[in-house]
């Protein structure tokens, strides 16, 4: 018996179009040549930028910048989503590498490192997505985008796959259907394919943090994106073992509760199937084939 | 697995004779890579075509100007995961269509293979793993590089492509 792997070569092998490389098409030079023109270009503007903004940064830091508090000079970090054990007072439990999601297995989740981040375009769709966040679970990417939407307020998309093509969730500050606090909406997707248990969601500028407080009464930190230009609301995701129940906190500055949701994703949904809840549920996008 | 390319190391500027060398040393194979990581023979040229153009063009700026194939490779396996994005979103809208087609499609020769079937069936980072770890014969390191992820995520996407092909497999042959 061949193993899988010799079949499998044999098989690409068989199937690939001959190594012989086909003769060099005629304008290849000089498209090569404009190709290389438009990066000199791109390099010298990137230099001629980089010169002028380290002159302004010299003259900023020569001048001396207005004395203010240590703990106001605080950069943005960039958008670290997973939960993070920093939170003094709150008992973390940190996630550890696993081969397959089984029930109360925390997946393993990875922040960054999507070199570019799938973002759903649809024909006619002008809405000015941003990427938030990204990374990969359980080796496959997933990406989270902000944007405004006309009567639905602040909304995200958490879409998993490299294409999305496992299936996304879209999230909103209003919902019609869910009338009631919107310090804090969520929504909670089960994504058949890993299978994989997400939950993202938005809050108001009244929330200064988002903790996830699990049924056992463990708690967990959720890190907020910042909101791109012009949304005040931010967003958030949190991947939790497939059979998570509890429910997510916002609270203020003060550690004050401001509102509380409940982790609704029943079981998993079933292979190639995605299935969402929560009261900042605005669309559930389906799995796509990779092949039609 | 793509060869090194050894003597173009410091070349600043490429002549049309050296463009030609590199090409028809090169292309043949991120043709063939183009087509299985792909999955469509007929577009693999023109993005063959297309990476060695971005390639070349940025030749001066690599940082391993003897690293030609793995930058050439990783152009290629970039250029097809766009053409799969976009084919995904057409897919989406023209779904009722392409039902249509693929149900009135005769059936190819090369369906008739259940492994080939099946590789075409897997999510096209799988099949883009699997094809750089099995075909181009990279390491999980190299493939890691060329996908732009960690080589746990390589590993993990193997590992789940083989169980996908080895349960299809014995799916189809019991």
């Amino acid at each position: 018996m061949i193993d899988l792997e010799t079949r499998l070569r044999e098989t690409m092998d068989r199937h690939s179009p001959s190594p012989t490389s086909p003769p060099m098409p005629a304008n290849t030079a000089s498209r090569v040549l404009r190709r290389r023109a438009v990066g000199v270009a791109t390099t010298m503007a990137f230099a001629i930028a980089f010169v002028v903004g380290a002159a302004g940064l010299f003259r900023y830091l020569s001048t001396g910048p207005a004395e203010q508090p240590a703990g106001e000079a605080t950069v943005a970090m960039p958008t670290p989503l997973v939960p993070t054990p920093t939170e003094g007072g709150i008992t973390y439990v940190t996630p550890s590498p696993f081969a397959d999601l089984r029930p109360g297995a925390w997946p393993n989740v990875e922040v960054g490192g999507v070199e570019d981040p799938y973002v759903d375009r649809e024909v006619g769709d002008e809405l000015d997505k941003t990427v938030v966040a990204s990374g990969l679970v359980e080796g496959a990417e997933w990406s989270m985008t902000a944007f405004a939407l006309r009567g639905w307020g602040t909304c995200g998309e958490l879409f998993l796959g490299d294409m999305g093509d496992d299936g996304g969730v879209r999230f909103c500050s209003r919902v019609e259907s869910e009338p009631g606090q919107t310090d804090l909406r969520v929504a909670g997707t089960s994504f058949g394919l890993g299978p994989v248990t997400a939950y993202t969601g938005v809050v108001s500028p009244a929330v200064d943090r988002v903790v996830l407080e699990l049924a056992d009464g463990s708690r967990r930190s959720v890190d907020l994106a910042n909101a791109p230009n012009g949304l005040n609301d931010r967003s958030f995701v949190v991947f939790v073992p497939i059979d998570a129940g509890g429910r997510v906190l916002a609270l203020d500055a003060g550690g004050g509760r401001v509102a509380a949701e409940p982790l609704c994703v029943g079981s998993p949904a079933p292979l190639e199937q995605v299935t969402s809840c929560g009261n900042g549920l605005a669309t559930t996008f389906s799995a796509v084939s990779a092949q039609p | 697995m793509m060869e090194r390319t050894e003597g173009i190391a410091g070349t600043g500027s490429l002549s049309s004779r050296r463009l030609a060398d590199l090409y028809e040393r090169h292309v043949g194979r991120a043709v063939a890579l183009a087509a299985l990581v792909g999955g469509d023979a007929d577009a693999a040229e023109d993005i063959a075509h297309e990476a060695f153009i971005r390639t070349a063009g940025r030749l001066s700026g690599l940082r391993d100007q003897s690293a030609f194939d793995a930058y050439l490779r990783r152009t290629v396996v970039n250029l097809c995961r766009a053409r799969a994005r976009r084919a995904s979103i057409e897919r989406r809208y023209l779904g009722w269509l392409v039902q249509r087609d693929v149900d009135q499609a005769p059936s190819r020769t090369e369906d008739q293979d259940i492994l080939w079937r099946a590789l075409g069936e897997l999510p096209h980072r799988q099949r883009t793993a699997v094809v750089l770890r099995y075909y181009e014969d990279l390491s999980e390191e190299q493939t890691a590089d060329a996908m732009r992820c960690s080589p746990r995520a390589v590993n993990a996407l193997v590992s789940r492509a083989m169980a996908s092909l080895r349960e299809r497999i014995q799916k189809e042959e019991t």
